[in-house]
């Protein structure tokens, strides 16, 4: 029974969505703040983990939902929208690093992370507090160059499949799944040695 | 870990639920039997867990005062009046390139604006099916006058950043001088609304856009145009051809500059890429003048937005919409003119005229 219900929630929900999408494609504007209010907090979230700035990450959510709203026509309904303003707010996040440029970037010499080889088993991470976990594994994904972080962050932050970053990003799920991998072994690499750096 | 366990990427996919059930069963089988796997999974599970759960989002004051600012922006708050939209669009006309079009070259036009000296098409294009929207826009963003006060003061304020009149944007194109600059507006369904808004009757959609709206006693608009062609923007792709840019540079210099208009409308103006922009955004700059005689000052900012999106529309013809109302920022106490790119199939390229 709460399947079901929570199944028709998603309906409703997506239904509800659509409408509102077909209005803001018409340029209907409070359609289009209340899609806004929708993914607000996960396009800041997505800008914030991409950019590691506060103020970056306003600056970038604004500036994707004026480019989404700047497009709003020509925005296809058979699509997701999310998938759609993921992309804005990757694409706004990667131009405002490339004129930023602040953030070095540690290219990944990776010996594990591709397909049919190994992966580390150090398992440091598990003896450490959540909180420091996360500060590293943050740090971590600073290091990261902007598409591995970008996927990153969507697979890991938000959860989306595979086939949804692939459609957030406009690269194959092949490549999602090598990025991912690597950008996975990056960061646990990276935390172990911190992880035995602070123990040793 | 053993020869027989998956490699990373099967393990990376099982975790993440990318499995069929097919494809999973014999990982989860291993797995359940496999310590290296399992403490594996276990470990990057935790891992990423903690990276995730950490998140807190912003006090909700912090996303209302962004929506807040992007209706601002987008078109309360911030409403240009209306000698400020014709400057835009006076300017936007020269740096998209005003294509000189013949009616018979468009059947259907139905919004014109015109050269007075000659009668000239200057721009035109479909008024479609999004008029109203456009019509209803207009309405809510005119009708804030600045004072004289306010005008002189923006102009000395801007004056400290002012650039010599004549200035390239990019690295190509050519320039324009700055003139004065009043639109003859043709617009509406039919020529009777021309008559009418120069016998000074609003008809039509006129009467809903801005005649009742502009101000009485705003600034005399000169336009003059800190940019050229386009292809500045992409460093040599693109752009708009020689003779579009001569067009421009001619309807900048005497067609565009003709009467007063007495009546305000709106515009479309068509500029055409053939390649994508790696760049996000350039800046034109915009010049005006009071009756008054106060010098010519730069006056707004129009950030061009060339950004990904355009680029997903590489080797199409793209418009390029400017919307002061929907589409500004404001930065340093600047407003800045946000140009969008519009499918032209779907969306007029649309420039918002309001001049007296």
């Amino acid at each position: 029974m709460m399947l079901f219900l929570v199944l028709l929630a998603a309906v409703f929900d997506d239904e509800e969505e659509a409408l509102i999408l077909r209005k803001a494609i018409e340029g209907d504007r409070e359609a289009y703040g209340r899609l806004v209010s929708k993914y607000q907090k996960r396009v800041f979230r997505v800008a914030r983990r991409l950019c590691g700035s506060d103020d970056d990450a306003w600056d970038i959510t604004q500036e994707s939902f004026i480019r989404a709203m700047n497009a709003m026509g020509s925005f296809d309904p058979d699509f997701r929208f999310f998938t759609w303003i993921y992309r804005i707010v990757t694409n706004v996040a990667i131009n405002t690093h490339r004129k930023t440029g602040r953030r070095a970037e540690v290219e990944y010499q990776d010996e594990h992370g591709y397909q049919g080889q190994t992966v580390t088993l150090d398992q440091a991470p598990l003896n450490a507090a959540a909180d420091e976990l996360a500060l590293l594994v943050g740090r971590a994904v600073e290091t990261l160059s902007v598409p591995l972080r970008t996927v990153f962050v969507l697979r890991v932050d938000q959860e989306l499949s595979y086939t949804e970053i692939a459609q957030s990003l406009g690269i194959a799920v092949g490549t999602v799944m090598s990025r991912l991998n690597r950008a996975r072994n990056q960061v646990r690499t990276i935390v172990s040695r911190e992880l035995e750096g602070a123990g040793s | 870990m053993r020869p027989d366990c998956p490699d990373a990427l099967k393990l990376m996919a099982y975790m993440d639920g990318e499995l069929s059930p097919e494809e999973g069963a014999p990982i989860s089988a291993h797995v359940s039997n496999c310590p290296d796997c399992s403490s594996f999974l276990e470990t990057q599970g935790a891992l990423e867990r903690s990276w995730r759960d950490s998140w807190q989002d912003p006090p909700e004051f912090r996303f209302n005062a962004m929506r807040k600012k992007l209706a601002h922006d987008g078109r309360s708050t911030f409403r240009l009046p209306g000698w400020a939209i014709g400057i835009a669009a006076g300017a936007a006309a020269v740096f998209l390139g005003v294509r000189v079009f013949q009616p018979a070259d468009r059947p259907g036009l139905e919004s014109r604006i015109r050269g007075e000296a000659g009668g000239q098409v200057i721009a035109s294009g479909p008024a479609g099916s999004d008029s109203q929207a456009v019509l209803d826009s207009v309405v809510s963003l005119s009708g804030e006058e600045p004072t004289t006060e306010a005008c002189e003061e923006e102009m000395t304020e801007l004056a400290v950043v002012s650039p010599p009149l004549v200035e390239t944007i990019g690295g190509t194109g050519g320039t324009v001088e700055p003139g004065p600059c009043e639109v003859t507006l043709i617009t509406g369904e039919d020529a009777n609304a021309m008559q009418s808004q120069e016998s000074g009757e609003s008809t039509g959609d006129l009467e809903g856009m801005a005649l009742t709206e502009c101000p009485d006693d705003v600034c005399t608009v000169e336009t003059g145009l800190a940019a050229a062609s386009y292809g500045a923007v992409s460093g040599g792709g693109g752009g708009l051809v020689a003779e579009e840019t001569e067009a421009m540079q001619q309807s900048s210099a005497s067609t565009v500059c003709s009467q007063p208009v007495g009546s305000c409308g709106r515009a479309v103006y068509e500029a055409s890429r053939d390649e994508p922009d790696s760049d996000s955004s350039r800046i034109v700059t915009l010049f005006c003048e009071r009756p008054d005689g106060a010098p010519v000052s730069p006056w707004k900012e129009l950030s061009f937005f060339v950004d990904s999106l355009f680029q997903t529309r590489s080797n199409l013809p793209a418009m390029f919409h400017i919307d002061p109302l929907g589409y500004t920022l404001e930065q340093d106490g600047i407003p800045r003119v946000y140009l969008g790119v519009d499918d032209p199939a779907v969306v007029p390229l649309t420039v918002r005229v309001m001049l007296h």
